[in-house]
């Protein structure tokens, strides 16, 4: 075997071990590996900031010709002066969209006194598409630590679990790791919410614990529960849309639509307890 | 090492098209499916590599995108370097390396192997952490059709697409970069 071929297979070998003693390690939600994010992720995080902005307003302006072609449509058929007025209509909705959030953001920080929120943008999501995470643009500079809870205007969106400087990372309910307590909000029971698999891009959450008293129907919604003290009460978690009987145990099993459209969260709201 | 210069500018490229990609493309999906596109460009550049350079690329870039955007660090560090190995280790054997139409004759196969792989390793830890009951919920050949497949598809479409201006580039700034 010539010396090149030895040499290959040796860093190689070397190379393979590490990266598995590595992923060992890393499997461990609290191994000290992890923050090497911290050190490293964050520098990279302020240039993603800087490409996720330019990426927005390029979106922007793309949203911008088309809408300019739509009314220039409406031009011919409509005449000029129903331009100004169609612009002063787009500009209205749009004012009336932005004050339904804030006051929904209201509503929402009237609604959990002991904590602080804070608005922060997804600035990236998961590359391989493998884990249901993503980045957002506050750290801890900002007062984020581990355990922070995400939510929009909608309803409860994940937990931080990793937290850079200027950076953190959320991991969505929707992730097979999340697992919460819950309420039925029609009669106050208590089930357990897990996350669900992602492997073909579904979004869903799984409900089981049922108990035999307990009455669901499809429609139902779901509340976190105060217990375990990570998620603040009342939070919206999701519908019910289908309720299936295991066949070997006989327990009910439901299946939940999410509140937050989790391919479309781009803004997001984030709990620090006070 | 043949080049130095040659893994720098691979190594900035794709933390670049990394963050770009981040920044961009997650608008662009297709069938809910968004390319890769630093393993559709390591892919394309593992084919101008000899084998030391496809791991020392394949290592930093899967690293790069652990650290930064991934779960388990190691995980892509080290598919990436054995897709770089292999298409790098494959046109060493074959000798077609010149040639502008070899990434698209290379990438298919070692990214529906690299596809498959990375299924079973990610569902395998799943399982393994408790996290799922079954490796593929809906059985393995449906999770190839509606997953691996198009994912590779979307990958290879972008590997055609990319390898021309890639090539040409590398091929105008021979040495030079």
């Amino acid at each position: 075997m010539q010396n090149k071929t030895k040499r290959v297979i040796f860093i190689l070998a070397v190379v393979t071990v590490l990266l598995v003693v590595f992923i060992a390690v890393s499997s461990n939600p609290n191994s000290g590996l992890h923050s090497v994010y911290k050190v490293i992720g964050t520098p990279f995080q302020f240039v993603q900031k800087g490409f996720s902005s330019l990426g927005t307003s390029i979106k922007n302006t793309f949203s911008v010709i088309g809408d300019y072609s739509e009314i220039k449509n409406k031009i011919t058929e409509l005449q000029e002066e129903n331009d100004s007025l169609k612009n002063l209509e787009s500009e209205n909705t749009k004012l009336q969209e932005e004050n339904a959030e804030l006051r929904e953001l209201l509503e929402l920080k009237g609604t959990f006194e002991n904590y602080d929120m804070i608005a922060a943008n997804v600035i990236a999501e998961d590359v391989t598409d493998w884990f249901n995470e993503f980045t957002v643009d506050c750290g801890s500079a900002d007062g984020i630590s581990n355990g922070c809870v995400v939510i929009t205007s909608k309803g409860l969106v994940g937990i931080v679990y990793n937290t850079g400087v200027t950076s953190s990372k959320v991991r969505c309910i929707v992730d097979d790791q999340n697992v919460l307590m819950s309420r039925i909000l029609r009669n106050n029971a208590l089930v357990r919410i897990t996350g669900m698999s992602n492997e073909n891009y579904t979004h869903m959450l799984k409900l089981d614990r049922i108990a035999k008293q307990t009455t669901l129907y499809e429609g139902d919604t779901l509340i976190t529960a105060e217990s375990g003290g990570v998620y603040p009460k009342g939070l919206v978690v999701g519908t019910v849309v289908q309720i299936e009987e295991d066949k070997q145990t006989g327990n009910r099993v439901a299946y939940v639509q999410p509140a937050v459209d989790f391919t479309s969260v781009s803004h997001v709201y984030i709990l620090m307890p006070q | 090492m043949k080049n130095k210069k040659h893994v720098i500018f691979y190594v900035i490229s794709s933390i670049l098209l990394a963050m770009i990609q981040e920044a961009f493309f997650n608008d662009l999906r297709i069938f809910g499916v968004k390319p890769n596109l630093t393993l559709v460009f390591l892919c394309v550049m593992a084919t101008r590599m000899d084998c030391i350079e496809a791991v020392i690329c394949g290592v930093s870039t899967g690293l790069f995108i652990d650290i930064v955007y991934g779960r388990y660090i190691g995980l892509y560090g080290l598919l990436y370097l054995y897709i770089a190995l292999c298409i790098a280790f494959l046109t060493q054997q074959i000798y077609y390396s010149e040639k502008l139409w070899w990434p698209i004759a290379v990438a298919p196969v070692p990214l529906v192997v690299y596809g498959v792989i990375e299924s079973f390793i990610v569902r395998l830890m799943a399982v393994y952490a408790g996290e799922a009951q079954m490796l593929f919920t809906n059985g393995f050949w449906t999770h190839t059709v509606e997953r691996i497949l198009p994912v590779a598809f979307y990958n290879c479409l972008c590997v055609a697409i990319l390898c021309v201006p890639v090539i040409k580039f590398l091929d105008w700034k021979k040495g030079g970069y």
